[in-house]
């Protein structure tokens, strides 16, 4: 029986010091501090070459487009070669 | 076929979430989220960073645990949590936002319907008469009280109210052949004998107190029982009733919005003039104005934290309410399609090609 309790004690003071981090997340962005530690600025950062992805894509799908609006299929189905591009969900 | 291997990279950026808010989202967002996270409706580990998506994951996990899939079946529309109730452009929104001073102070759930479920009741009204005299029109006013506790539901009355506007314009000649006047004479014998002594007191005393035979019928009453249990305390909570404090600016919006668009269409059998008269109705909803939504409950986002959990509360319940008793009704009106379909194969006098009357007709089909 006392294992039990003791068991069951660090568990919920995991879950109320977990509530309390999020708390103080929600408030920060309440006071519009958020974004500060952006998860994905952080990687952005850690991976410059991420940048070139959204002007690189947009010139593949460009491209693309040009294909569709009557020309000639060709290779530019495919990213150029080298290109860096970011998972697609 | 194996091709040339290409030089490209996917990199993968681990803990990263799949879409960012403006900080316009975000801050009403995290205090709706703090509220959740206190009534226990979010969890920390809902938490990813985003105030929008930690709400979302909250709401989500909410509607599956009241069955919003169950209800999905059959409704199509939406539950939503949204900072306005009027249609913004990206540009007007950006107008609005960058005018106002600090956050916005409300925000909205709003139920709304993409689609009209049909639900065609005949065939299960005979049924339900062979059982008792009484049980089609007790099981008709408990269902449709129950259904306008979450939208706006076209039946005969809608059909009766457009056929009349109507016919005003048409000949004595020209209204005898309308399919406007057929909206009275296709009237089951059993609603229309009991459509203004059976109100929904005396028709949930009569379906708590007959026993039906047959296990297609006790089924439907069972889950009428259980969609009525679910409504319990609940009200429509239309648009209309809002005021200024609650959303400024909506008195001039109501005054040029149109009436909700119907979350069901209660025939009594497919393409009969009930339909016929919606068919014409539909035609036009939206043209005047924007379709007010079929729920609309606000939330005072700069309230104190006890008032504002209450608040949330109530709003959750209501909505908590709405999908269960949908679910059930969704059940209800599958059954209903499945009677429908039974008398379909029964009744059936076409065969399922179309057949011209003349030979010419066939020919040409045949060409």
């Amino acid at each position: 029986m006392k294992r039990r309790i003791l068991a069951a004690t660090p568990t919920c003071r995991t879950i109320d010091e977990d509530a309390k981090r999020v708390v103080r997340a929600l408030e920060k962005v309440t006071h519009g501090r958020a974004n500060t530690n952006d998860p994905i600025m952080e990687q952005l950062k850690q991976c410059p070459e991420g940048f070139k992805v959204g002007e690189i894509l947009g010139k593949v799908f460009d491209s693309l487009k040009c294909v569709q609006d009557g020309g000639d299929l060709g290779e530019r189905y495919l990213p150029p070669a080298g290109t860096v591009v970011p998972p697609l969900v | 076929m194996i091709g040339l291997p290409l030089d490209v990279t996917f990199p993968k950026l681990k803990g990263i979430r799949w879409r960012y808010c403006t900080r316009w989202d975000e801050g009403p967002a995290a205090v709706l989220g703090m509220s959740l996270l206190r009534l226990g409706i979010c969890q920390p580990t809902d938490w990813s960073g985003s105030a929008v998506d930690f709400v979302e994951r909250g709401f989500r996990r909410f509607c599956s645990q009241n069955r919003a899939l169950e209800a999905k079946r059959v409704w199509v529309g939406e539950l939503r949590i949204t900072d306005s109730l009027f249609e913004l452009t990206e540009q007007e929104r950006n107008q609005i936002e960058a005018g106002r001073e600090g956050v916005t102070e409300h925000l909205y759930l709003v139920g709304d319907y993409e689609a009209a479920a049909s639900i065609p009741v005949g065939a299960t009204l005979a049924r339900l008469q062979a059982e008792h005299a009484l049980l089609p029109a007790a099981f008709y006013q408990v269902f449709t009280t129950n259904l306008y506790k979450w939208m706006r539901v076209y039946d005969y009355l809608d059909a009766q109210e457009h056929a009349e506007t109507w016919m005003e314009d048409l000949s004595d000649e020209e209204s005898e052949a309308s399919v406007y006047r057929k909206v009275d004479t296709e009237m089951p014998a059993c609603i229309k004998a009991h459509a203004k002594t059976m109100k929904y007191r005396r028709a949930k005393n009569t379906l708590q107190e007959i026993r039906p035979h047959t296990g297609v019928a006790r089924e439907m009453i069972r889950h009428l029982l259980e969609m009525d249990a679910h409504g319990q305390g609940q009200e429509h909570a239309w648009p209309g009733q809002l005021n200024e404090k609650d959303v400024p600016g909506i008195d001039d919006w109501l005054m040029d919005a149109e009436n909700s668009r119907p979350g069901c269409l209660i025939t009594w059998y497919e393409n009969d003039a009930i339909n016929a008269c919606f068919d014409e109705e539909a035609q036009h909803m939206g043209e005047n104005g924007p379709c007010q939504p079929n729920v609309a409950l606000p939330i005072h986002l700069n309230r104190p934290a006890n008032e504002l959990d209450n608040e949330v509360r109530c709003v959750f319940d209501h909505a908590g309410a709405m999908l269960r008793s949908l679910a059930a009704a969704a059940k209800i009106v599958e059954l209903v399609r499945d009677l429908y379909d039974e008398y379909l194969r029964e009744h059936r006098i076409e065969s399922g090609l179309p057949v011209e009357p003349s030979a010419a007709g066939v020919r040409e089909e045949q060409l």
